[in-house]
């Protein structure tokens, strides 16, 4: 259900970064550890964007996969056992899986239009 | 019509995020370390809490986070400690600006620890920074030893596991060791404490875990 808020912040930073002009399309990129029904937050986008400048626009979204980051090599990779396959090192945190970002708008370039 | 792209790489939860960095410095100024407690709605958060504050020795401050009503704030009160309490209205988790106002009416700065009670949830509490410095993860035993399968993302954020209602736990009705590797699978470093607040089991070695990050 907080992909309600999560909508009003989308919609929000949206209109801000676009200074009302009308988006075409919207790229979000939602990890996979970032407890984020995407179809969920579609469903509000969809129903609380009107008079916004996302009404209508379509909507992108990348899942980024959970995975571990070796700040010794620098290396992205999956384990089970939270051990760095290139240098052995006990990896603690996740380096990836938590996104919830807008990656990017597109506008419709009113200056283009004729 | 030409679309414009513009590159935003904008993270969905900064405002809240910014919040969040201004309760940390306000309480990293106070001298008080903050802990976010999260668990399903029952998994007995404000008993464990109530069992630690009859053990720790420092003054400590309960924000007491609901979406109606404020049985819980009276039920600190009633055993002499301080509380206070945010109704969500519908909300189903605390943000950070929440935090931020209640905490602008707090006047007496000599807490050590802010226990914050988020509301019963395992899902959405997880991605809102609230300005604390750890996170807290009760799973009850009643709640069946899935729950690290079925809700990874809460228990790989936590900073320790408690497994609370551990008098209840019965060999042929829940097995530990699927439990735990449920956390390894998320979380490698959380330590789990097994509590009971019938029996009093784990409430010291939980409260010497808290004394141990206390900053």
């Amino acid at each position: 259900m907080h992909e309600l808020s999560l909508a009003r912040e989308i919609i929000e930073i949206c209109h801000r970064e676009s200074t009302g002009k009308k988006i075409k399309q919207l790229n979000l990129r939602i990890g996979e550890f970032s407890s984020v029904s995407p179809e969920s937050l579609l469903f509000y986008l969809d129903n609380i964007s009107q008079n916004s400048s996302l009404e209508g626009a379509k909507i992108h979204y990348e899942i980024i996969e959970a995975s571990l980051l070796c700040d010794k090599c620098g290396v992205y990779f999956k384990t089970d056992d939270w051990i760095c396959p290139f240098c052995g090192k006990t990896i603690t945190e996740y380096g990836a899986g938590r996104e919830l970002e807008i990656e990017s708008i597109e506008l419709i370039d009113e200056t283009d239009a004729n | 019509m030409k679309p414009m792209q513009i590159k935003l790489n904008k993270d969905i939860l900064s405002k809240n995020n910014l919040n969040a960095q201004e309760v940390r410095q306000f309480l990293a100024a106070w001298r008080i370390t903050a802990f976010n407690i999260m668990a399903s709605p029952g998994a007995g958060k404000t008993s464990l809490i109530l069992g630690a504050l009859k053990l720790i020795k420092h003054q400590v401050l309960v924000i007491e986070g609901d979406i109606a009503s404020s049985i819980d704030t009276q039920k600190i009160k009633e055993n002499g400690f301080d509380a206070l309490q945010i109704n969500t209205g519908g909300s189903c988790h605390l943000t950070a600006s929440m935090i931020k106002n209640i905490l602008s009416e707090v006047k007496d700065h000599t807490y050590k620890l802010l226990f914050i009670e988020n509301v019963g949830n395992l899902v959405c509490p997880a991605p809102y920074d609230l300005g604390e410095n750890y996170k807290i993860i009760i799973s009850s035993v009643p709640e069946g030893d899935d729950k690290p399968y079925k809700y990874p993302k809460i228990f790989s954020v936590a900073d320790v596991i408690l497994l609370n209602k551990i008098d209840l736990i019965n060999p042929n009705d829940y097995n530990y060791e699927y439990f735990e590797k449920g956390i390894r699978a998320v979380n490698i470093r959380a330590p789990i404490i097994r509590t009971s607040c019938k029996t009093g089991e784990g409430l010291q070695e939980w409260v010497n875990w808290l004394y141990h990050n206390l900053n």
